[in-house]
């Protein structure tokens, strides 16, 4: 019986990360790998197939996993203004001005990344002056920490502001001067996203995938809802989960259990805020911040709170995640863990710590003994981990030497799924891979092995789905990622500079750049 | 002579001789006339005005767009009932007629606002409703004027002076229900207050109060899980200790109150001497009575027979809201709030054709969906006997279901004085049957 083949995959440099990890040809039939191999053998499947790609001896891996995406704000960010760049309110309110050229009047017009220690006047623009670049649209503006919104009167007038509520800055005449924070701000929020339509809301992830697929990203667990997010953000990733063009598994973050099991999700959490970040001196440290000594960070949960929430996690049998930087939410998660474990032993549950930039070694193994992932983000490190950059300026030389060591965490046996948290940084796994072979501080980096593992089988086995994905192994599914050198045996250096030449999942080719010159 | 009301709380009305003028207007001679109206009897300076709603930096251009929207407005607008000029405009000045005879809502809000003494609250219980019932919506809602920033300041100050009495009547209201232990109101009140504001924990703490009242324990822990997971996923905070000592008490205490079961054991051992008439007569007596009853005039006679339908809950009373709405004129059965309406359509979607705008708003426990729609039906019995006294004719009474059992006695037991006859036919062994019996008088 002539067996009929969607995609032959010949004379390449194949990484399969099976044990057999060199072939150079696959054979792709139904979205799986049918075959695969050395040497001459897949000639025999020339005729039967439908489409062929000579890889010129190109490096092929399996299609890579970002482990921490904030997919619906990424796609939403994509179609705001972007004011990280203006340097006066001058600039802020011309590039507004531009922006209604290109939205319908009565639409919001959402501005992003507003940073005033950058600009010129030190000062946020007001309602005013919004209101003279913008007299037919509401226009909304975060700042660039998202705690802080800027609004119009047009903006104002359309919002339900509750006006017994703190945060409303209001000018000499009492009335409010368009600056919200506090609680102010997150109702602003919470009505404003709320008026974004699901459209909308689709029309960003749509742009964030494409992206994805450029960077050869074929699955990606998107993190959704809670604090600093929205409800439907979640809400409409899991209303349409099946019919994005590569996989994303949602993270739903609550701390409503009972909310999860009713949607018939196996797991909770993503970003449930133990503490903050290093940016803004939120994370919660032993010692204080080096620039700023009056504080070591915040914990947002009382140990009672988190262990509530943990064990109820363990009860219902639903893999959780929790966000925790700085050694005291460390602390706190792997009590919680130790806690629930206590009560519930449970084995292969595949809970896991995100981010978890500052673990102490005894952390470390407390966590392998625990059975956690950690799901990290290497490419902090290119952006803040080198002397003079944020890590250095917030913790200090000995804190920021401490930071991501991934080759200590891979040495005690624990896994490391890797991730971007887009759109902090941006979706680059190779980017990631780059960080984590080259991290700033030399005893804490890795293999390139175990770095494209990060972004791959460990990616797959950090949501159980390493037996259908991660490697290219026969029977698996055909996400693929073609790239214009071999991440193991280019410089280090320049692993960044990689290309990806083509996307494909599932035996489709969702992009391709110059593979069939 | 002619009758000029405002409305200027929720969507703007303003009626002219009983007749909406607001598309006869431009937007800017509506806002004018608003802040006119709103500051009755204040003179106002022309060139103030006129800056205040065109650009003050062409003050002929403004001073002349002011007079033409004053015309405007005069064309529409001319004398009051008693024939007094409504508008005044002199040459620098112009105003509304301080003595001009006008209906606008926020005036009676402020009279009766200031009628309420604080310390006797209690007297004031239907001067709060009513004042409820005005706050349509937030001052001007919907309404905008571009490049007006005065006036728009001007709504933004107004909006919060009127929001803010309004949340004051909120409060003071479901005190007093909570006070005259008429919880289904005071829950109402409290969940418009988290529409208003979702954030405020105390809010919800009142709530799970008000539930630990009326012994529903599930929704009462149902409130605190709501409240912990809008803070968590809001503010990224927990509840405040004593909100947390709350829930730890009510989770300790494992007793499921039961309203209905405990009002049935009060009642038991005395028979209620009730005003209201109930018959029971053979189903042979019932067909002539029932026949007679066709040609009453002054009484309404309902008949709404039992089926063999009792698997199927709130049949009957589902059926009896529809022959009401049937029977009832729209303006009648509009005199019942909004709320009950909301709570009587969970079980009779024909409550939509008095208002296709109600919606059922919020998921509860079956326990409290029970009370609200048992609550719901008797204010609308209640107000129906305002117009006149009502018979209803039950036959086959042992075929009703025990829900629709469970709310006519609810009536029967809380309204004993109501001018109301309920003439029935059925198996006289039934339970049902048997059970009213015990209660009350039951003539046969």
């Amino acid at each position: 019986m002539i067996v009929k083949i969607d995609l032959l995959l010949y004379n390449g440099n194949i990484i399969t990360l099976e044990d057999k990890c060199m072939v150079d040809w696959v054979v792709i039939k139904d979205g799986k790998v049918f075959d695969l191999g050395i040497g001459e053998e897949y000639e025999k499947y020339l005729e039967q197939s439908i489409e062929v790609i000579d890889l010129k001896g190109k490096t092929l891996v399996p299609g890579f996993y970002d482990s921490h995406v904030h997919l619906v704000q990424t796609g939403l960010n994509i179609l705001s203004l972007d004011l990280s760049r203006a340097n006066s309110i001058e600039e802020i309110l011309k590039l507004i001005e531009e922006e209604t050229t290109k939205i319908p009047k009565g639409e919001f017009i959402r501005a992003i990344r507003l940073d005033e220690s950058k600009i010129k006047e030190k000062r946020l623009p007001n309602r005013y002056e919004l209101d003279v670049c913008a007299p037919n649209h509401p226009v909304w503006i975060s700042r660039v920490e998202y705690h802080t919104s800027i609004v119009n009167s047009l903006a104002l007038h359309m919002l339900k502001i509750p006006y017994n509520t703190d945060g409303i800055i209001r000018n000499k005449n009492q009335t409010p001067s368009g600056v919200l924070t506090g609680r102010a701000n997150v109702i602003v929020r919470r009505q404003i996203l709320n008026r974004f339509s699901n459209r909308m809301r689709l029309k960003g992830i749509n742009k964030a995938l494409e992206n994805a697929i450029r960077k050869g990203v074929t699955s990606l667990n998107a993190m959704e809802g809670g604090f600093t997010f929205h409800a439907k953000d979640a809400e409409v990733v899991y209303e349409n989960e099946g019919s994005f063009p590569i996989d994303v598994t949602l993270f739903y973050q609550t701390v409503n259990v009972n909310k999860v099991l009713d949607k018939g999700l196996k797991r909770i959490g993503g970003e449930i805020f133990l503490d903050g970040s290093f940016g803004s001196r939120t994370a919660a440290l032993l010692e204080p911040y080096s620039d700023d000594l009056s504080t070591n960070g915040k914990l947002y949960f009382s140990q009672d709170e988190i262990n509530g929430f943990i064990l109820k996690t363990y009860e219902n049998n639903l893999q959780v995640s929790t966000h925790a930087i700085g050694e005291r939410a460390i602390e706190q998660i792997l009590k919680a863990h130790e806690y629930a474990q206590s009560i519930y032993p449970r084995k292969d549950h595949r809970n896991r710590i995100e981010h978890c930039e500052l673990p102490s070694i005894e952390h470390i193994k407390r966590a392998k003994n625990l059975g956690l992932i950690l799901s990290m983000q290497p490419a902090y490190e290119y952006y803040w981990g080198s002397p003079g950059q944020m890590y250095d300026k917030r913790l200090g030389e000995q804190r920021r030497k401490r930071a991501n060591p991934f080759k200590t965490i891979l040495d005690e046996g624990v896994i490391i799924a890797g991730g971007s948290e887009s759109d902090v940084t941006e979706i680059n796994p190779l980017l990631g891979i780059h960080t984590a072979v080259n991290h700033p501080v030399l005893e804490h980096r890795i293999c390139p092995m175990d770095a494209l593992k990060m972004f791959t089988i460990i990616g797959a086995y950090a949501v159980f789905e390493e037996r259908l994905k991660g490697s290219i192994k026969k029977g698996k599914y055909a996400d693929l990622v073609i790239l214009s050198d071999d991440p193991l045996k280019i410089d280090h250096q320049k692993i960044k500079d990689i290309h990806v030449l083509a996307t494909i999942k599932e035996g489709n080719v969702l992009y391709e750049s110059h593979i069939r010159d | 002579m002619a009758k000029l009301e405002i409305y200027v709380l929720g969507n703007l009305k303003i009626d002219w001789e009983n007749k909406h003028i607001l598309e006869k207007l431009s937007d800017k001679a509506i806002g004018l006339f608003c802040y006119l109206a709103v500051n009755k009897g204040k003179k106002l300076s022309r060139d103030k005005l006129a800056a205040y709603f065109w650009d003050s930096s062409n003050i002929n251009s403004a001073r002349y767009n002011l007079r033409y929207n004053l015309w405007t407005l005069r064309k529409v607008i001319k004398q009051d009932e008693n024939g007094k000029d409504i508008l005044l405009s002199k040459k620098d000045i112009c105003m509304i007629n301080p003595e001009a005879n006008f209906y606008m809502d926020i005036f009676e809000i402020n009279d009766i606002f200031n009628q309420i003494d604080e310390k006797n609250l209690h007297r004031y219980k239907g001067n709060l409703e009513r004042l409820k019932k005005l706050y349509k919506g937030e001052f001007l809602e919907g309404f905008y004027l571009k490049k007006s920033i005065e006036f728009n300041d001007w709504v933004f100050y107004e909006r919060e002076k009127f929001q803010r009495k309004y949340i004051d009547i909120l409060y003071k209201l479901t005190y007093l229900y909570e006070a005259n232990a008429e919880y289904d109101k005071a829950i109402n009140l409290l969940e418009e207050m988290i529409m208003i504001n979702p954030l405020k924990e105390e809010i919800y703490v009142q709530l799970i109060k008000v539930y630990i009242k009326i012994g529903d324990r599930k929704a009462a822990l149902n409130q605190y899980e709501r409240c912990c997971t809008i803070l968590r996923e809001e503010l990224n905070i927990g509840p405040m200790e004593h909100t947390k000592k709350l829930y730890e008490k009510i989770k300790e205490t494992n007793v499921e109150f039961n309203k209905f079961n405990t009002l049935e054991e009060k009642l038991i051992e005395h028979k209620i001497n009730t005003n209201f008439q109930i018959i029971l007569y053979s189903k042979e007596k019932f067909k002539r009575i029932r026949e007679s009853l066709s040609k009453e005039k002054e009484k309404t006679i309902i008949n709404n027979p039992c089926y063999p339908l009792n698997n199927i809950e709130y049949y009957w009373i589902s059926n009896l809201v529809e022959k009401i709405i049937f029977r009832y004129h729209k303006k009648d059965l509009k005199q019942l709030e909004d709320y009950y309406w909301q709570d009587i359509l969970r079980i009779q979607s024909g409550v939509l054709r008095i208002d296709e705008n109600l919606v059922v708003k919020d998921y509860l426990s079956v326990k409290t969906e029970k009370n609200r729609i048992f609550n719901g039906i008797e204010h609308l019995i209640n107000e129906l006997l305002k117009i006149s006294s009502i018979i209803i004719l039950i036959e086959d009474f042992h075929y009703m279901d025990a829900d629709s059992f469970e709310c006519l006695k609810y009536y029967l037991f809380k309204n004993q004085n109501m001018p109301i006859e309920i003439i029935l036919c059925g198996n006289k062994k039934n339970k049902k049957i048997e059970e009213l019996k015990k209660y009350m008088n039951i003539t046969e």
